[in-house]
């Protein structure tokens, strides 16, 4: 695990802060990786491996590049925070072929850094239902830890629970998931800055997209308004660099 | 020479009581002779009717089917207007001559039948005829072709359109290798390098030039309000201008970009009282906008129109008697051609109105006033080609017939602006052509050319074929979005489109203007912007990107010389001259031969003002290197921002005396200038230019997906990841010299801190000096990547906040 040491000069240097969440304290780092050091836990989001060669199959003539980068850092961070376990919350293949077109090399790569890791858990997405069956680790399509639920998203019952639209709620426990991509933008001295961020709310947690060429979707679009209606901080990443927003300015 | 013109034409230019003049007899002439010419002539030199002259008395006296002439012009606008202009010696001749248009908005069945059955004369513009130009039939619609006529010769000359448009003259060329061309062109400096940008493989045409006879008269518009420091809408001549207009009979206003345009529109109806007919003209607004207008602007019925550049180019609209032109001019040429929209005869002197939007501009209208007195013009260097058009053109050349890689590079190498091309960079441009050119591309893709059997390339599929033809001419800066008028729920006109930038800067219930009224924001539905018509709240104005015209070298030499000389503010407004007194007494006028530094406290930080008069060029490549050494020297630079005669750069901590000598140490090998300028988000903007006019990204195809954010991505994740893995890649050279075009190269960037070292004026002062508050106020500036913006945006007490949890986490790692 990550020294006390190390981990002081992430946060001075503000490449990565704290954040509490149902009760736990939360490390969330500017590469959009969240670790829970209680539970010596690296969670990521929509890795998207095999994006470039997939929209090349269309026709584009992307460089690909994104699964070598995805998983360069990746290995980096394993390496920051030494987790004993591993959870990519879903969307981790960019389609059902993306195993199929992986590299041989990256292959070995992907494989080298599980082995590294005690426990490695792959929540399924909607990109990604079924996980390439020569890959070890878990499959899951949540998992719990204590209070807090992993998933890629919400279902649409508990999406309406954390953003209030449902009378009764049957919301138990705290959601982190991604899946949106959030996105978010401020300005200062008339300028505007923007990058992926997390979005956290009382009862809710969403992770930015962590592979190298995912989009994202501005927290004001719709199917994150709701949420960020309801959020309580984010957190941008911008420039190497972790920023927490003052909402209460906007 | 008058033996040249046929009998019927002799009738008809004496029917008319018209004089054939000297440049029209000389073109035909050169045409018999196959002599390709450029002619260079003042509006209302009878330069269109010069232009196909030779080709009217040649298909009366060779009658012939097919294609003889083509036509092409930089506005659709303005093939529509010859168009009507060359019917009338048609008609009235009665020559057999068919003549028709071709572009962008015509129908696909009129498409059709000009592939079919070409008129003998085809009037278009560059991006159709790079897609005809793909079209497998080419050969044949061109087989007969005698004639190119090129409009307007000045507007391309100088931009990557004409660089596309030169390729396209060179594989016309290839397919009727006895093509004379034409050139036309408004009065300009360097006839020569547009003479070259005409000929094949550099060498100039022939050159026709007409000297305008008489002079046109110029003036300042005297106002009542005071001229302001800031503002770019000249909100306080709107009396005046209105007053102005009332007095003529039709007038121009001329502004330079289409957010000015709107906001003009607007102040001048608050003005109308009378309520007179005044219009707005801008490429953002529909088709059947933009024709409404052209066609109560014909009929007379329009008193004013305010436009911006689309309106500039020859369109004769009938009797206009005045321009007005508001904001500064920017170029001596370009405000010559928009007097010369004023009074379409030659013989009359056109009158313009020039409208300062605030005080340094007065400097800028009175400087370009004397220039046209003088009758200085300024010109510009032929630039080379850019790389980034070369791929499209080869899927383009191989849509047509299949192709050899030499016979293509000696086909680029025939376009002027391409003569200097290296093969090693052609060989990279069709290597990223065929399949990207990825150094580690890591399994079979898929290529956008094949190899035939033959050795030659064809595209590999019907699909890229398609693809390609919807993406030509993609020399757009910025994705678009269309904006339909609401009336109810989803129903409503397509009225224009705004820049997709723009728009996702709104959030419903916001409001901006928009083809001249209001409009709110509602969404974004299938990439259309839905707007309905709202006339509370403060409006927001469309920002476009490229709205900026960079001023003349000319200009800011002779604004530089205009402050520096006291001898020279005689007709200088009373309140300019006391804002340049000021400046003396508050802190000094600028000097030849030395930098003036001036340093104050500006919204919390601290800016610094270079007032080098260097051009943007110099100015950007400044800003980026000061930057570097204050983020160096851990003075936390925040932004620059540019103008055409200083830099302004705000930072968290203060510039001081002794920071100077390093400021400027003429070194400038230690800096790693190179990495600092790559990260830079002018090389990014860059990199999106060229990643979309390449075809690496495509804006077609991403319009056509309902839900664009799930397929497209940032074009700078693309750049960070060639630099890393793959940084002899093309595109990211092509990138870096796309960029050239706004920056100076290092050896001349050195001789400027030479100069500047030991020679700087530097000023401590308590706030902003009245010279610098026009520059500190111009709200385009470039982010600094550095420590400065982590320290400006990170809130510091949600900082202190995760500091103390800090603690508290300490514990939980056992």
């Amino acid at each position: 695990m990550i020294s006390r040491d190390q981990l002081r000069q992430r946060i001075i240097e503000q490449t990565a802060t704290i954040s509490r969440f149902a009760d736990e304290n939360l490390v969330l780092d500017e590469s959009g990786a969240l670790f829970w050091p209680k539970q010596n836990t690296l969670i990521l989001s929509d890795l998207h491996f095999e994006k470039a060669s997939f929209l090349n199959s269309f026709g584009h003539s992307l460089p690909e590049l994104d699964t070598l980068d995805t998983l360069e850092r990746l290995g980096n961070l394993i390496s920051v925070y030494q987790p004993a376990k591993v959870v990519c919350l879903g969307d981790s293949f960019h389609d059902k072929n993306a195993w199929l077109r992986f590299p041989d090399k990256l292959k070995s790569i992907l494989l080298g850094l599980m082995n590294t890791v005690e426990r490695w858990i792959w929540i399924l997405g909607n990109h990604d239902p079924e996980i390439p069956d020569e890959l070890p680790g878990e499959c899951l399509s949540e998992y719990i830890i204590g209070d807090i639920s992993l998933c890629h998203q919400p279902s649409p019952n508990l999406a309406a629970d954390i953003v209030g639209t449902r009378d009764k709620s049957t919301l138990r426990n705290f959601l982190v998931f991604g899946h949106f991509h959030p996105k978010y933008k401020t300005a200062r001295a008339r300028q505007n800055f923007s990058g992926k961020c997390f979005l956290l709310g009382d009862s809710f947690l969403v992770m930015p997209s962590f592979g190298s060429f995912t989009g994202g979707m501005w927290v004001s679009d719709e199917p994150l308004a709701p949420y960020y209606k309801k959020a309580t901080s984010v957190h941008l990443l911008m420039n190497a660099h972790i920023l927490p927003m003052d909402l209460s300015a906007a | 020479m008058a033996t040249l013109l046929p009998d019927n034409f002799q009738q008809w230019f004496d029917n008319k009581e018209w004089q054939v003049r000297t440049h029209q007899l000389k073109l035909c002439r050169a045409f018999e002779n196959k002599h390709s010419t450029l002619l260079i002539a003042p509006t209302g030199a009878g330069k269109t009717l010069a232009g196909f002259l030779p080709s009217l008395i040649d298909l009366n006296k060779n009658p012939q089917k097919g294609l003889h002439t083509l036509y092409v012009s930089p506005l659709k606008a303005l093939t529509h207007d010859i168009h009507r202009n060359l019917m009338s010696p048609i008609n009235e001749m009665q020559l057999g001559v068919t003549v028709e248009t071709r572009t962008g908005d015509t129908p696909s069945s009129k498409r059709q039948r000009q592939r079919r059955n070409p008129p003998n004369i085809l009037l278009t513009t560059p991006e159709s005829l790079m897609l005809m130009l793909s079209y497998s039939d080419a050969d044949n619609i061109f087989a007969k072709i005698k004639c190119v006529v090129i409009d307007e010769v000045h507007s391309f000359a100088h931009s990557k359109r004409g660089d596309f448009t030169s390729l396209a003259l060179a594989h016309l060329q290839s397919m009727a290798p006895n093509l004379t061309r034409f050139g036309l062109s408004a009065t300009v400096d360097e006839p020569g390098s547009m003479a070259m940008w005409l000929g094949v493989s550099g060498q100039p045409l022939n050159t026709i030039i007409v000297k305008s006879q008489t002079q046109p008269i110029v003036r300042l518009l005297q106002t009542r309000n005071p001229i302001p420091f800031t503002g770019f809408v000249a909100k306080y001549a709107m009396p005046e201008i209105y007053q102005a207009i009332a007095d003529a009979q039709t007038t121009f206003v001329f502004v330079n970009t289409r957010a000015q345009a709107e906001l003009v529109f607007q102040f001048l109806w608050q003005e109308n009282v009378k309520g007179l007919p005044i219009a707005i003209y801008h490429g953002s607004l529909s088709k059947e906008q933009r024709h409404q207008t052209e066609q109560l602007m014909a009929k007379g019925k329009v008193r004013a129109v305010v436009a911006t550049s689309a309106l500039e180019l020859g369109i004769d609209w009938g009797d206009v008697d005045q321009v007005i032109q508001l904001g500064a001019p920017k170029g001596v040429s370009r405000l010559l051609q928009r007097i010369g929209r004023s009074n379409h005869r030659m013989d009359e002197p056109s009158k313009a109105f020039l409208v300062p939007a605030n005080k340094f501009e007065v400097l800028e209208c009175m400087c370009a006033k004397r220039s046209i007195s003088a009758r200085q013009l300024d010109g510009e260097e032929l630039l080379p080609g850019s790389p980034d058009i070369i791929p499209q053109f080869i899927v383009n050349l191989a849509c047509q017939s299949s192709i050899d890689p030499d016979e293509v590079f000696a086909l680029v190498k025939s376009a002027t602006p391409y003569r200097e091309l290296t093969k090693a960079m052609f060989n990279d441009l069709f290597q990223f052509t065929l399949n990207g050119g990825y150094a580690l591309q890591s399994y079979e893709r898929y290529q956008r050319l094949k190899k035939m059997p033959d050795g030659r390339f064809r595209p590999s599929d019907q699909r890229t074929m398609r693809r390609h033809r919807q993406n030509i001419g993609t020399i757009v800066e910025a994705g678009r979005l269309k904006v339909k008028r609401l009336r109810r729920s989803h129903q409503g006109k397509i009225i224009g489109e705004v820049e997709e930038y723009f728009a996702q800067q709104l959030v419903p219930g916001d409001t901006f203007l928009f083809a001249g009224e209001v409009l709110e924001f509602v969404g974004i539905q299938d990439m259309i912007l839905e707007a309905k018509p709202n006339n509370k709240g403060e409006p927001k104005v469309p920002s476009y990107v490229g709205g900026q015209m960079p001023l003349s070298t000319h200009l800011s030499e002779m604004v530089r010389a205009l402050i520096n000389d006291q001898t020279k503010w005689r007709g200088l407004p009373k309140e300019i001259k006391q804002w340049l007194l000021n400046q003396k007494a508050f802190s000094q006028l600028p000097t030849a031969g030395r930098l003036l530094v001036e340093k104050f406290p500006f919204r919390c930080h601290f800016a610094s003002m270079f007032y080098t008069f260097e051009g943007r060029k110099a100015n950007q490549t400044l800003g980026m290197l000061l930057t570097k050494r204050m983020e160096r020297m851990k003075l936390k630079p925040l932004s620059f921002s540019i103008t055409d005669y200083g830099l302004s750069i705000l930072s968290i901590c203060a510039l001081e005396e002794h920071h100077f000598s390093s400021l400027f140490s003429p070194d400038i090998l230690g800096d790693d200038l190179e990495d600092w300028m790559m990260e830079s988000p002018m090389l990014k903007r860059s990199f999106r230019r060229v990643a979309m006019v390449s075809g690496l990204t495509e804006q077609n195809y991403a319009s056509t997906r309902k839900n664009l954010r799930q397929v497209t991505f940032s074009t700078d994740l693309i750049f960070d990841v060639l630099r890393k893995y793959d940084p002899d890649h093309v595109l990211l050279k092509v990138a870096r010299q796309d960029a050239e075009r706004e920056l100076l190269d290092l050896s001349r960037l050195s001789h400027l801190l030479i100069r500047f070292h030991d020679n700087v004026d530097f000023h401590l002062l308590t706030k902003p000096s009245p010279l610098s508050i026009p520059i500190i106020l111009d709200v385009r500036s470039e982010q600094v990547k550095g420590t400065g913006i982590a320290a400006l945006i990170g809130q510091l007490n949600l900082q202190q906040e995760a500091e103390q949890l800090m603690e508290d986490v300490l514990n939980d790692l056992a």
